[in-house]
């Protein structure tokens, strides 16, 4: 972000010279912009917890979606042996 | 004989578990969603309208800014050339610096409010990014109970075909194996 003496420099003002220096200073800080700060939503120890539970949480969505693959294998496996053995024809 | 057995056996073990509504990771899904028009349809405009008061306080405190500079500007102008303020005539170079300088002013505060605003506002993303993320990941568990549910009611339906068992049945046939279950071992 350009300052004020940059944005000076780039339009060629000679602040060397007293009357333009005077005129700079009466507009240094005239005008302070203090944007609100926003507040965190999480502090950091609150974000480390909620990664150790969406780890563990994680973890349990991998081992459900294997185990739903697991199911569906056994309702393939089912219907083969269930032909197999002459209970659907 | 012994296969309805097993299937009849291999279907009552497999019916008690917790239920999952489908609708819970529909219901989390919209948390999301909510969450993203929470940061859209209200943080954001926060920060612009906390953008256009800072605008709107500049243009006001403009003239008056103006005013001082030029009139400090020009007192030195006049100095220097041995003359009073209010006798001195301003060359054209003089108004051609003095409008460069409230020019470079008039940029240097709309940076500081335009950082001001992208850093706001990236906060505020960042915040929703990471509640949304969490809260996917929520979605995508419930999915995944849900999935495994399917999976096993299809699995239930098949052997209770197998078993000759209507899919109505299914939950008399587990309510009595583990009513018997609690009294063989009722912890």
């Amino acid at each position: 972000m350009p300052t004020f003496a940059e944005h000076l420099a780039a339009l060629g003002v000679d602040t060397n010279d007293e009357a333009a220096a005077e005129a700079v200073s009466s507009l240094t800080n005239a005008l302070p912009v203090s944007a609100p700060k926003l507040k965190s939503v999480f502090s950091d120890a609150e974000l480390k917890d909620l990664e150790k539970l969406r780890k563990t949480m994680n973890d349990g969505t991998k081992s459900n979606q294997e185990k739903a693959q697991a199911w569906a294998n056994a309702n393939v496996l089912t219907t083969k042996l269930a032909k197999a053995v002459g209970f659907i024809l | 004989m012994v296969y309805r057995l097993i299937a009849c056996l291999t279907l009552v073990m497999m019916t008690a578990c917790a239920s999952v509504s489908p609708e819970s990771a529909a219901l989390n899904a919209k948390v999301s969603v909510g969450i993203q028009r929470y940061h859209t349809n209200i943080t954001m405009p926060l920060i612009a309208a906390w953008e256009k008061s800072q605008r709107e306080r500049f243009n006001d405190e403009l003239p008056k800014l103006y005013d001082t500079a030029r009139a400090k500007f020009i007192a030195k102008k006049a100095k220097a050339a041995g003359q009073s303020a209010s006798t001195y005539r301003p060359t054209a170079e003089d108004e051609l610096t003095i409008t460069k300088i409230m020019l470079a002013f008039s940029r240097a505060n709309d940076d500081k409010i335009s950082a001001a605003v992208a850093d706001m506002t990236k906060q505020s993303e960042d915040a929703a990014n990471t509640l949304i993320a969490l809260n996917d990941d929520v979605t995508r568990h419930l999915q995944s109970n849900i999935a495994v549910e399917q999976q096993q009611e299809r699995f239930r339906n098949q052997i209770a075909g197998i078993v000759g068992v209507k899919p109505g049945e299914i939950e008399d046939i587990t309510k009595t194996f583990t009513d018997f279950m609690s009294r063989i071992d009722p912890q």
